[in-house]
């Protein structure tokens, strides 16, 4: 063989490679976005839930602080999250917390105060720092 | 000369195409040590368990929940006196799981001590136990 032959040879391991880096590289960063997601997506539901059924001043938590404070509401969501997730709220369209660029996952409430048949339109946006 | 060279490049072919096949079956056993790691999370989290008012000597499924993410003190309790392979036969799961609670008052762990070497996957909730707000921990591997 000559040195054509074998730098054709070169060539094609190293096209392989680069080819299988490549493919392997993306393949395993889209499954671990994707998971990563679903996960934030699964706390923020779990973190709506949680602060409906806290309770609170004869009421759930969720339900003082939409009624009396929105911004304890803020604050008690950071108590929910795992540290390496950053959020924000908005009710009714109003948002408390930061702006951010990164990927946001949102998960909504709908809470229906009975006694004056108020309705609370809740969104939390979740994204890890 | 060219036989040569078509040998190799099959033999490239091969190569890179084992190794897409592989890299595919281990990313689908990952996502189904997900699934598992989920719906353990899921039976923990969101299940009363059988019978309703379980203890550790007559039930028939685990789950530690009075309503979704709402945890009944009782029951972990008695979740803490079983056997760890009697848990696990119960919740008929194959990987191994470690949980721990946390709030302002209570603290628990139980299950096999995390491994350093096994890719191991952390789920955190918030729950609600004693009417006091807290963490929910589960490893799974």
């Amino acid at each position: 063989m000559n040195r054509k032959g074998y730098a054709r040879i070169l060539e094609s391991v190293l096209a392989g490679i680069l080819m299988i880096s490549f493919l392997t590289y993306t393949s395993e960063r889209i499954s671990i976005e994707r998971s990563d997601l679903e996960e934030l997506k699964n706390i923020g539901d779990d973190t709506l839930i949680v602060l409906d059924s806290l309770p609170y001043e004869d009421n759930s938590f969720m339900y003082y602080s939409l009624k009396n404070n929105p911004d304890l509401l803020y604050q008690k969501i950071g108590e929910c999250v795992p540290e390496n997730v950053d959020y924000a709220l908005e009710i009714n369209g109003k948002r408390y917390g930061k702006e951010t660029d990164k990927e946001t996952v949102v998960c909504r409430y709908v809470k229906i105060v009975d006694d004056e048949t108020l309705i609370y339109k809740i969104k939390i946006y979740l994204w890890y720092k | 000369m060219q036989k040569i060279e078509f040998g190799i490049a099959f033999l490239i072919f091969m190569i890179s195409f084992s190794f897409i096949v592989f890299s595919l079956l281990s990313s689908e056993h990952d996502t189904g040590e997900n699934m598992e790691g989920e719906i353990l999370l899921e039976t923990f989290l969101k299940e009363k368990g059988t019978p309703e008012n379980w203890n550790s000597a007559d039930v028939e499924k685990i789950g530690l929940a009075i309503s979704p993410n709402v945890l009944d003190k009782n029951k972990i309790e008695e979740l803490i006196k079983m056997d760890y392979k009697d848990v696990k036969s119960i919740l008929g799961i194959k990987g191994d799981f470690r949980i721990s609670i946390k709030t302002e008052s209570y603290n628990m762990s139980y299950g096999k001590t995390v491994p350093s070497y096994a890719s191991v996957r952390k789920f955190e909730r918030p729950i609600v136990l004693d009417n006091e707000l807290g963490e929910f921990y589960l490893y799974y591997w």
